[in-house]
């Protein structure tokens, strides 16, 4: 719990960022900082989305899935029926979270390592999906030409406006999610995290709160995903495969599990690699399964716990 | 039988691996009841079967007339039984109230709330010193003193209490087992014990059950139990 001055300063925080992030598009030398930081952006709507659903204690193996999910039916709906992308993405997001409650509903009484398996193949149904039917996806060769996300006229399709709109689905997410966490919702997904049979024994609704957890986080997924898609103006079963899932949970991992903001710095951290990797290509899933195991080891609560690791050695306990 | 609890010979299993066949058990109102038995033989899956968590195949649960055979572990808690569970039985990153208020959680009448936590209080003087420090710091007699006031807090009428002398020094053994005494006299809560320490067990109990591989093998008054020649040599070290 935090208090009346914790809660100004977070508050203040925000703001402040809000106002850092209103010249970052100017400050940044070129377009290709600008794509990176749109990227950043969005994977932080993901890793928030994940972090979501991990709060309840549950492993998310095929998040990307959720994201393709959105990214498709908001991309399909503005070229074949002429929906506005800006009414397409909210629509994806319910979509998705609707088919997260279908889906939660069955899945979600597998715990631990089968609930991993069967969200891994929801993702790999997804991506055989995409490939395979050929009318509606139109196979590999992906969607293309995508339009952007327009309202009354004003395009958010440059990059540097683009960042307006991601920052503000971001910062949008982010405040979601801290209320969530603080909400009385919060302190049921709380004790389900930290002991599932306990939280059945006290009259908690186990089951229910795990599906509201795994649609929102979904549904969230799925409207990353369809921005995603109305900013990069293409979409394939190549842009969210198992491989951007693991990416999301190396997230949660590197930047902290226990709070949210560790998803927010697990983005930040990871995003531009595969970037600054470029010349590795092919290493770079080696390269992510290193740094995962490398801060298991030795730091597994995270990026965010380094104050707190240091205050211990340095208190001299 | 209208009040109090009834099992009617449930089967449980986990998967392909039978834990209880035909296991029979009556709990009275306002009577504390002994389940006693090694590791492995059914203690614990009994309770599980009592609150929802592992429905059993076969046979039925009663409880103040109504069938709980099928009932979710929610439904079973608004009905009025909690249980208080071996091993991990606090929420360990929460502090020693919210542990207390997850207890109420069923509860909306906020005055009645801060009343039974009061009482919890009174039982259990060391938890409200601590009423702020998180549950994981608490020593292991202090994590099952709380574990036992998160199950009052839904004030039930029927009280599971998986092991509560597990892990404690013989001197907090006697202290838990004064308030289980003082629990089911002053609330008048009827009490199922679950207990390898047969010793204490059948001190405190009014009737007893002995299990052994998932199955009831003797069951009598706790001082026909402490006399039985069986129940001395396997469960009482003499």
């Amino acid at each position: 719990m935090i208090g009346k001055t914790g809660l100004t300063v977070r508050l203040g925080l925000v703001i402040a960022a809000s106002v850092v992030a209103a010249f970052v598009p100017g400050l940044l030398p070129n377009l290709f900082y600008v794509h990176i930081a749109n990227l950043t952006l969005l994977s932080g709507i993901f890793a928030l989305s994940l972090w979501i659903i991990y709060s309840v204690g549950q492993l998310s193996f095929g998040h990307a899935a959720f994201a393709g999910v959105g990214a498709y039916m908001s991309a399909l709906l503005s070229m074949r029926l002429g929906v506005p992308p800006a009414i397409g993405v909210i629509i994806a997001c319910l979509a998705t979270a609707g088919m997260a409650v279908l889906l939660g509903a069955v899945i979600l009484r597998l715990r631990g390592v089968y609930f991993v398996l069967v969200t891994f193949l929801f993702g790999q149904m997804f991506t055989l999906l995409a490939l395979n039917w050929s009318d509606l996806t139109n196979g590999a060769n992906g969607l293309i030409s995508i339009p952007a996300i327009t309202v009354g006229g004003f395009s958010f399709g440059p990059r540097p406006v683009f960042f307006y709109l991601a920052f503000a689905v971001f910062l949008a997410v982010l405040l979601f999610a801290w209320g969530l966490k603080r909400s009385t919702f919060g302190r049921a997904f709380d004790s389900i995290h930290q002991n599932i049979d306990l939280a059945e024994s006290c009259g908690i609704d186990t089951a229910r709160y795990q599906v509201i957890a795994f649609a929102i986080g979904s549904g969230i997924a799925g409207l990353g995903g369809a921005l995603t898609a109305h900013y990069i103006r293409f979409v394939s079963p190549d842009t969210f495969t198992f491989h951007n899932s693991v990416a999301f949970i190396t997230m949660l991992v590197v930047g902290g599990r226990s709070l949210f903001w560790g998803a927010v710095i697990g983005a930040a951290v990871i995003t531009p690699l595969p970037e600054l990797l470029r010349d590795f290509e092919g290493l770079q899933h080696i390269i992510y399964g290193a740094i995962l195991i490398l801060v298991l080891r030795t730091l597994p609560g995270g990026l965010i716990s380094i104050p707190s690791v240091l205050r211990r050695k340095g208190g001299g306990r | 039988m209208t009040g109090g609890l009834t099992i009617d010979r449930i089967d449980v299993s986990y998967g392909p691996r039978s834990a209880l066949r035909g296991v029979s058990l009556e709990v009275a109102e306002r009577e504390i009841v002994a389940l006693i038995g090694s590791n492995g033989a059914g203690k614990t899956t009994t309770l599980r079967a009592i609150m929802g968590l592992t429905p059993p195949d076969r046979g039925t649960i009663r409880f103040e007339g109504t069938d709980i055979t099928r009932l979710a572990p929610p439904a079973v808690v608004k009905l009025g039984i909690t249980l208080s569970p071996e091993g991990r039985r606090v929420f360990p990153q929460m502090s020693v109230e919210e542990n207390l208020q997850l207890g109420a959680y069923l509860k909306t009448d906020t005055v009645e709330i801060a009343h039974t936590m009061k009482r919890v209080y009174a039982y259990f003087p060391r938890l409200l010193e601590r009423r702020g420090q998180m549950a994981g710091s608490l020593s292991g007699g202090e994590q099952q003193m709380l574990a036992i006031g998160r199950a009052l807090m839904a004030k039930p009428r029927l009280l599971l209490l998986d092991e509560p002398s597990l892990g404690l020094a013989p001197i907090r053994v006697q202290e838990i087992g004064q308030i289980i005494r003082e629990i089911n006299a002053e609330e008048g809560i009827s009490i199922v014990l679950v207990e390898q320490n047969a010793n204490m067990a059948l001190r405190l109990c009014q009737r007893a059950y002995v299990i052994e591989s998932g199955a009831i093998a003797l069951s009598g008054t706790g001082a026909e139990l402490a006399a039985s020649e069986h129940v001395r040599r396997a469960y009482l070290g003499g």
